[in-house]
Order: structure tokens, then sequence, then C-alpha cells
């Protein structure tokens, strides 16, 4: 069974870019744990053959329904719902960046990321 | 007419009125805000009130019906948005304090489609953060209660949604169903849920949390005004990808269609689960009763991987939504949390941002996707959600809907399972089916668990399912068990009882 410890915990975060706690990190290890345990019944399931399935948006759809011969999901007689690429007026400058937190010369400020 | 007389009527009826020139939208504002102003105190439903907003979207309605111009189908109907909904200009957070301060720059598809139909948007209903919950207690706001009782949940997540319906304090409102969080509060607070099929409504507006299984749908008192709803949403959007370009059908139209001639496929062995309560399938029972006599037949269907729908969830979900929310950086919206380098901003946004349940979806999306567990998680649940989309699409070329229950207890009282994410995670059995398979689905009334000394009445609600894009028969068969019952008039104690009364026995919430 699959059990998460701590130090796990503590790499997923970092993963994610998230910064546990040892408090948090103990809690998630002990509650992710059970979770997972219950998650590893889908490893019992034959799949012996069966393709990913496919996000509903991807043509070709199946011609046949909603589950056609690619299985994939999409209603019959639809289309993809994909648009000519045409260009489209964008936000104004100063409104896509109102709500950014901090703003320098009409971009983005952010911290430091390269070393000197 | 009376404030109290107007909050009764359907939203429908709401738009005849104003359009006639026998209501004012101004006047319907009026009411529903006076029974907001009412409710909120106890029940929190609404995260944001858009006063302002609502009384000018009022006045213009009014303006224009005196000007002599053509009203929408939705003139004047005060309608709440799930707090994930962009309207432009109006703080939107999706229940997250990362979005704290945000005001969308851009307008959503849902809020345009509304206003364009006369809708006045009266806020931003509460939910879990980032509709991560069935529950509503994941939050760093005010939990929604529920109106029938406010010692239990509204439901997740979009619970602000279902109880301000309930409540009145909105005359339809709009949620999002990722595995049952339009239909799962709308069973608990006692009002019609509709998730629309897999790119029925654009998905254009609307803050992701899992995009393979997002949908925008109505909550409505009755199911026409579900209808009428939809027939605003449904439809192509050059915005959304994902969201497809087939014929918009004439939905009111098809709520009078009756039952008769329709096949409803029941999942007997689903119903063998030892944690379904006697008064859910009672309600179901019953429900299926009311079809037969309005002339449907029912037959037995086969979902062979039903069981592994929820492991399958819960792994795409997460992986998802560790995959949407790697978004929220500080950097460009919302909060930040400013510190010397970039990697430290990221880290302390996020971790002050987030809260614990936001967090442990994270956690597990990053685990199921990381390179030495994708094939065993992600990619094996990729393969069984296939086999379950297959399962449908066999039981659906022997029946015309598929009927269960949509929680398999009435409701729990806050606090009751909060503790502990896999039982509350187990509680989605019903409604998940529906979101992998990109089916449509609905949750309609069927009537109120008798009260005992552990537990008070409350709502429960039965699921029909249809294949995708058949929502007019979906809404036929819904229209026709609401049209068969008096469920859909039951309405919550008013004024709300208090939240501080005495605690309910917290064992006595269901089984789990």
């Amino acid at each position: 069974m699959s059990t998460i410890s701590r130090q796990e915990c503590h790499e997923l975060a970092s993963l994610a870019r998230l910064s546990l706690n040892e408090e948090e990190a103990e809690r998630f290890a002990a509650e992710l744990s059970p979770i997972l345990a219950y998650l590893e019944q889908l490893q019992a399931v034959d799949t012996m053959g069966v393709e990913e399935h496919l996000p509903p948006s991807r043509p070709p759809l199946g011609p046949s329904g909603p589950v056609g011969s690619t299985g994939a999901v999409g209603p019959a007689g639809s289309s993809s719902g994909l648009r000519d690429d045409v260009t489209a007026p964008p936000l104004p400058r100063e409104r896509a960046l109102a709500g950014v937190p901090e703003v320098l010369d009409g971009h983005v400020k952010v911290p430091k990321f390269k070393k000197d | 007419m009376t404030p109290n007389r107007i909050i009764e009527l359907s939203a429908r009826a709401i738009a005849r009125h104003v359009r006639e020139g026998s209501l004012r939208a101004t006047e319907v504002l009026e009411a529903f805000e006076a029974r907001a102003d009412a409710t909120e105190p106890v029940l929190h439903a609404y995260l944001l009130r858009a006063r302002d907003e609502a009384r000018t979207a009022a006045e213009a309605i009014d303006g224009a019906r005196a000007a002599g111009h053509p009203l929408g189908a939705l003139a004047g109907v005060p309608i709440g948005l799930k707090d994930l909904f962009v309207i432009e200009g109006m703080h939107t957070r999706a229940g997250s304090r990362i979005l704290e301060g945000w005001i969308p720059p851009y307008q959503g598809t849902h809020a345009a489609r509304l206003l364009g139909a006369g809708a006045v948007i009266t806020g931003k209903l509460a939910m879990d953060e980032f509709a991560m919950g069935s529950s509503n207690e994941n939050t760093p706001y005010e939990p929604v209660r529920n109106p029938w009782d406010p010692r239990y949940v509204p439901g997740g997540s979009s619970g602000g949604s279902a109880a301000a319906v309930a409540a009145g304090s909105c005359a339809a409102a709009l949620g999002s169903d990722t595995g049952g969080s339009i239909r799962q509060p709308a069973s608990l607070c006692g009002v019609v849920g509709l998730k629309p099929s897999y790119g029925r409504v654009s998905r254009h507006g609307m803050i992701a949390f899992a995009s393979s299984l997002d949908q925008a749908g109505p909550i409505a008192r009755d199911v026409r005004d579900a209808a009428a709803l939809l027939q605003v949403l449904a439809g192509p959007d050059p915005l959304d990808a994902t969201c497809v370009d087939a014929p918009v059908p004439d939905y009111l139209a098809s709520c009078d269609r009756g039952a008769a001639g329709l096949r409803v496929g029941v999942h007997r062995e689903a119903l063998a689960s030892e944690g379904l309560d006697p008064e859910v399938a009672k309600a179901f029972e019953h429900a299926l009763a009311v079809l037969q006599d309005a002339g449907a037949t029912l037959v037995d269907v086969e979902l062979p991987h039903a069981e592994h729908a929820i492991a399958t969830y819960y792994v795409l979900c997460t992986a998802e939504a560790a995959s949407n929310l790697a978004r929220y950086d500080g950097l460009r919206y919302g909060a930040r949390i400013a510190r010397a380098s970039l990697r430290e901003t990221y880290e302390a946004t996020r971790e002050a941002g987030f809260s614990a349940e936001v967090k442990r979806r994270i956690l597990l999306g990053t685990f199921v996707l990381r390179k030495d567990s994708y094939a065993a998680y992600y990619g094996q649940a990729q393969k069984v959600r296939r086999l379950i989309a297959r399962d449908y699409a066999r039981a659906f070329e022997g029946c015309d809907l598929i009927a269960s229950p949509v929680s398999p207890v009435p409701g729990f009282a806050v606090g009751e399972r909060s503790h502990d994410p896999l039982t509350m995670y187990l509680s989605d059995v019903f409604t998940i089916g529906a979101n992998l398979a990109g089916l449509a689905a609905i949750s309609i009334p069927a009537g109120l668990s008798a009260a005992t000394s552990g537990r008070p009445a409350l709502p429960i609600g039965v699921q029909l399912m249809a294949p995708a894009l058949q929502e007019p028969t979906l809404l036929a068969a819904a229209a026709a068990h609401e049209d068969a019952t008096d469920h859909h008039r039951l309405r919550p104690p008013d004024p709300p009882r208090s939240a501080t009364a005495s605690e309910p026995d917290p064992g006595a919430g269901g089984a789990s």
C-alpha cells in the first residue's frame, strides 16, 4: 500500500511551489496516505488494449456519437469548435495591467530570478 | 404585487411581468434584496452583493421598456452567479484569498449572455474554494448554511447558489459542476440543478478547476426556469474551443413533451451500497413510480466500471487542478506576498493564498502526474475513464435516461465530515459519472426526509442523466416528474432558523 511520508510531502510541495511547515507536512502525509490507498484500486482494473481518454475537443471526434470508434467523448453532430485563427483586438495594456500587483513602465514587475 | 408574492414567482413569470409592464425590474429587485437582507445574516450565501450594479441594471431595463425597446427572455430576473464566474469590473475570487482584490478586466460569456437577455446580476455567490468541496466548508470566508436548517451544510461546491435560490434571495443562479457541484447542493437545498453536457455551455470566463470535467449550468426553483436559463447560456463560443458547435433546441418546448415512452435505466447494483440512507432510497423509488405513472418504463442497466468512478475522478481532477492552479503565482493578478526571490514569492503567495483542501488536491495532483507515478495513476485513470464512458454508451443503447439518487444522504451537519476528506470524496458516488462521460444530468426535488430526533426534515433530490446533447429528453422527463408532484413548491422556513439553536446529534447526519 502506498503511503506518503512527510519528506515526500515536502518534495511534492516543492514541485508545486507550495511551502509547507512541519505541521502541515505531517497532516497532509496522514491525510493523503488513505486517499492514495483508495486510488490504488485503479491498478487492478484490466485496461489491456484500452487507449487513454482523449480530451473532448480533440478532433477528429468519433463518427458514431458520444463514444464512437475512437471512444472520445464528443456529442454526435457537433464540430470541434475550433475557429479560424484570426487576430482579435487585444485588451488595452492599461486594463490588462490594472490588476497586476506590481507594475513598472507598463510591464509586470517580478522579483529577481537570475543570479548576478 | 407584494414583495413576498414577487419572490414566489418563477423566473419566467418575472420576465413576462416585466416585459408586459405589470412589474418594474426595480420593484422585483427590491423584493429579492429585502429577502436577502433577511436571510444573509444566517445563510451567508453571497460573497458579494452587487447592489449598485444591480440597481443600475434594473433601472436600465425599466428605461428600455419605457422607451419601447424589446426586452430579453430574462428581463428583470435577479440572478446570482457563483463566484468563479468572471464579471467585468466585479470583484471575482473563486472563493479564494489568492484572488483577493482581483477585478476582471474582461467579460465572461455567461455574464455577457445573461445580461444580454435582460437579467439583473445580484452578486457573487459563495462556494468551496476553487469549487473543491461538497459542503461549502472549504472556505476562508463564512461557510454557507442550508436554508432548511442552518446547522446543516448546503452542499457544494455551488452551495451559495443553491442556498440563495432556495431562500429566495435571487430568482435563479449559476453554478459549476465538475463532479456534482451543481446537482448535489441543489439536492441538499431542495431546488433544481442542471449540469449540461460537456461543451454545451461555454467555459470562457469560468475560473478553471478541472477543465475536462467543468461545466456551467443553472440552479433554479423549477425545471422550466432551468430550461429558460440554459436556452440563454447554451451554444457555441469562439472563445472556448471545447464548446460544441451544435444547434440549440427549444428547451422550454421540450419540457412539455412528457415522459410517455421514455425508457429509464436504473443501475440497481449501485443502490445496494450500504451508505445509501433509507430515506433517500424511499424518495428515489417514489420518483421512479411517478415517472412510470407518466408513461415511462424502467429497465435495469449495467455499469461495470462504476465502482471505479470516484478513484478515476480524484486522480484526474487533482491532476488538472494542480496544472490549472499553477497560474496563481502572485505575479499577474490577485494577492502577492513579496519576497526577495521569484521562487520565494511564488511559495509565500501560494502558502498564504490557498487553504488546506486546495493544497491537498494540488499535492495529490502533483503526485499522480509525477514521472514515476504517471502511468500507474494518471495514465491508468484516463484508460478507466474511457471504460466508464463506454459503459454509459452501452447502457444508453437500451434506455433514454438513467435515474439515480444525487447524494447518498439527505444532508449532513456542519463540521460532521470536514475532518475526513476521503469520506467527503465518497459522497460524490452518484454524480461523478456524468462528468467523466460528458453527459447531461439534472437534480430535481423529490421530497423531504422524515424528521427524526437526530435529524430535521431535509430535502432529497433525484438525478436523471441523458446522453450528451440530449438535454431535451432530460428536461422532458424532469418536467413530467415535476408536473406530477409538489416537491418543487416546498419552501424552507421563513425567516430562517437560527444557526446557533441546539446542535444536532453529530452522528445523525447519515451513513458515510
